[in-house]
């Protein structure tokens, strides 16, 4: 530089994302009008920085389209620069004397601030052929990385192989904030060849635990604020359906919105319980209200919007509810073909109460 | 959600598709991206789980070459990453279909994570020539999947989801397998295409019996359909390892179906993808695994197989051979002519790879 009259003699910039250049941008500047209408849209580059070695040479330039912008050429990316990942620009000229610019934009560390909540079912006694763990998160989550951080250890802190079955893509509701886990369950039925050979996931009387380790990266791409651990006790195998007509019902009192309190007679799948009982009116109109399943498993409540009125009302059941070993209401997990019966129930089972008049 | 007169399997799965009646031009909205498969010439199937929806794209890639392109690409993973600026293990490539006009393959894949995920489908058309479609310059249609109907009261919401595990479209009708994230079931569904919005979406579930005592259901990872003897069968590779066959005839005439077990692929292990082909005039099948390498399996004993009925430990039921040349097989794909393309995962990296079927 020759001094501050002089243009600045052409070169590379590159900048992150702003408003105008969601992925950010590199541009060519201070070149000759003549040159920069002459140059072709391919001649400025960016190529990711790749290592010595690197397992693909040479190198295809990242996918994006440059333009002239004002006195200069900018060349916009596809997809966002990466923090922390090294580019080089590259301008190629007829006439010789090309410019490179090697740049990388800093990695924002983000502070751990995501948490494991909560993990369903509670425990701390599950039945040995228990079926799928939820696990809550306190902010969306990445996909793509739980089979890596999620575990099932044994009393000495070993590692369960092949607890979980691999599902892809990963089990997750729509907020990325739950994540459902299924044991095996090659290891649970019987008479299949994983049980045979490698035995259940979960032995009776048995102290397990799931753990969650801290790598796990949240939505933001940072990792968890601490580990977690979910410890519980594993009790005999389950292979009854669970049946509503066993569940105890505490009716309130007419022109209360009082709730309505069941009480299931085992632990139930929280999820299901709270999304497959309903309640049903006289002529079987559906009563609108707020169906609330407790923490653990075994008690639904339910407020109606409006006063209950006296009359008779049902539970409505659905079949497809189950307990913590996958067995429905309709049917059970597993039905042994030697009974020679299909049990399987496809309807809701509807079990009565009556509101009465005044007390309760 | 259908009164609750009909049978509640059928009035949780039963439901309207809310797709537009025709093509809509612009890019879907993806929210997630998977499973692949083409149906209609140039017409490529997406699943998009996180979105509920599965997607008809029309590729326009209608012209049959002159020549087969040449589609290996070493390291495919890392040279995704590189057109995407990008590093390999903020790749994930998801599946991989080959388009059977054109001949170019397609992959679906996942740059970056959290809320920097972007959803693209890749065409490979050469060794070298691997182009990220610009999903805003062509056309598609969405089909809603039915979820379970919103719990009650206000301002509650759903968690329930689909997680989408295999796409296959056999005359007309694109079956779409898959599991939730709460109840346990085994459910195939059948859209017809092309998706105008009205059609009655059908699902069933199906069952299969273990060595003929115990009779269960479990999801689907990867099907396939096969038209043997006249016979139009699906046969499904279920997580925990059987492989389950039933006529689609009675996918469409029943709610429930039992299928039958012809196999077990051993345990550690779950199947990922198949392919039908002939050899010799005799039809095979090629089956990849998790952990069990690459089995070639005699097609036509599979659809005359009666069924297992003794209880085993090891791999059993339908003799296979395992192909030891092919190790790391993740997704497999017909080209057609003998030949087929994988993709394969050697030493953590992904590589494409064109190979006559054994």
């Amino acid at each position: 530089m020759l001094g501050a009259c002089v243009a600045p003699g052409p070169e590379l910039r590159a900048h992150p994302p702003d408003g105008k250049h969601p992925a950010g941008w590199v541009e060519a500047r201070g070149l000759p009008a003549a040159e920069l209408a002459g140059l072709g849209t391919d001649a400025l580059a960016v190529r990711v920085d790749a290592p010595e070695g690197a397992r693909v040479p040479p190198v295809p330039p990242v996918l994006g389209a440059s333009r002239r912008e004002g006195g200069a050429l900018v060349f916009e990316p596809r997809f966002p620069f990466q923090p922390g990942r090294a580019y080089r620009a590259t301008l190629t000229r007829a006439g010789g004397g090309d410019l490179a610019l090697t740049f990388s934009f800093p990695r924002v560390e983000r502070s751990s601030t995501t948490r494991v909540t909560a993990v369903h079912p509670l425990g701390p006694l599950l039945p040995a052929n228990v079926l799928r763990f939820y696990l809550h998160f306190s902010a969306p989550m990445t996909r793509g990385q739980a089979y890596r951080h999620a575990r099932v250890v044994d009393s000495t802190g070993a590692p369960v192989e092949s607890a979980f079955l691999r599902v892809e893509p990963e089990l997750w509701d729509p907020d990325t904030t739950r994540l459902t886990l299924l044991v095996e369950p090659g290891r649970i039925k019987r008479g299949l060849g994983p049980r045979e050979e490698l035995g259940p996931v979960f032995e009776p009387g048995g102290e397990y635990a799931i753990e969650v380790d801290p790598a796990w990266r949240d939505g933001r791409g940072a990792p968890l604020a601490s580990g977690f651990r979910h410890g519980f006790r594993i009790g005999a195998e389950d292979h009854v359906s669970p049946d509503p007509h066993r569940w105890t019902v505490e009716v309130p009192a007419a022109g209360t919105l009082d709730p309505l309190l069941v009480r299931t007679a085992e632990v139930l799948d929280r999820a299901l319980l709270e999304r497959l009982v309903t309640v049903e009116g006289a002529h079987g109109a559906s009563i609108p209200g707020l169906a609330r399943a407790a923490e653990d498993g075994r008690k639904w409540s339910f407020t109606p919007d409006e006063p209950w009125t006296a009359g008779s009302y049902a539970l409505v059941v659905d079949p497809v509810l189950e307990d913590l070993a996958g067995n429905s209401v309709g049917r059970p997990f597993e039905v042994a073909l030697a009974s020679g019966s299909d049990a399987t129930v496809m309807s809701p089972v509807r079990v009565g109460f009556e509101v009465g008049t005044g007390e309760r | 959600m259908l009164s609750a007169t009909l049978p509640v399997l059928l009035a949780s799965t039963l439901s309207t598709i809310t797709a537009p009646d025709d093509w809509v031009p612009g890019a879907p909205e993806l929210q997630s991206i998977g499973a692949l498969t083409f149906g209609p010439p140039g017409v490529l199937f997406v699943a998009d789980s996180q979105g509920a929806a599965v997607y008809a794209i029309d590729t326009r890639d209608t012209q049959a070459p002159k020549k087969a392109p040449k589609l290996d690409v070493p390291e495919v993973g890392e040279v995704l990453a590189y057109l995407t600026g990008t590093s390999a293990e903020h790749v994930r490539i998801h599946d991989l279909a080959v388009n059977p006009v054109s001949g170019c393959a397609y992959l679906s894949v996942t740059r970056g994570g959290g809320e920097q995920e972007h959803h693209v489908l890749v065409r490979v058309s050469g060794s070298q020539k691997l182009e990220v479609l610009d999903l805003a310059t062509l056309r598609h249609q969405r089909a809603q999947i039915a979820n379970a109907p919103e719990p009650g009261g206000a301002g509650r919401r759903n968690q329930r989801a689909m997680s989408i595990t295999d796409l296959e479209f056999y005359e007309d009708v694109l079956y779409v397998a898959g599991l939730s994230n709460e109840e346990f079931a085994s459910k195939l569904r059948g859209i017809a295409f092309p998706f105008d919005g009205k059609t009655v979406e059908t699902s069933v579930e199906i069952y299969h019996a273990s060595h003929g005592a115990w009779e269960t259901r479990s999801p689907v990872r990867t099907f396939l359909p096969m038209d043997i003897g006249g016979e139009p069968h699906l046969l499904a590779g279920y997580t925990c390892t059987p492989l389950v066959k039933f006529p689609i005839k009675d996918l469409l005439a029943d709610m429930k179906i039992v299928g039958t077990t012809v196999a077990e692929l051993g345990n550690r292990n779950t199947p990922l993808d198949m392919v039908a082909y002939e050899k010799g005039g005799a039809p095979f099948l090629l089956i990849a695994n998790t952990s069990r390498g690459v089995m070639k399996v005699d097609a036509k004993a599979l659809i005359e197989a009666s069924g297992l009925t003794e209880r085993v430990g090891g791999p059993s039921g339908v003799s296979y051979e395992t192909i030891e040349t092919l190790q790391g097989v993740r997704q497999l794909a017909d080209l057609g002519n003998g030949r087929a393309l994988v993709l394969i995962e050697s030493e953590g990296s992904l590589s494409l790879k064109a190979i006559d079927l054994p």
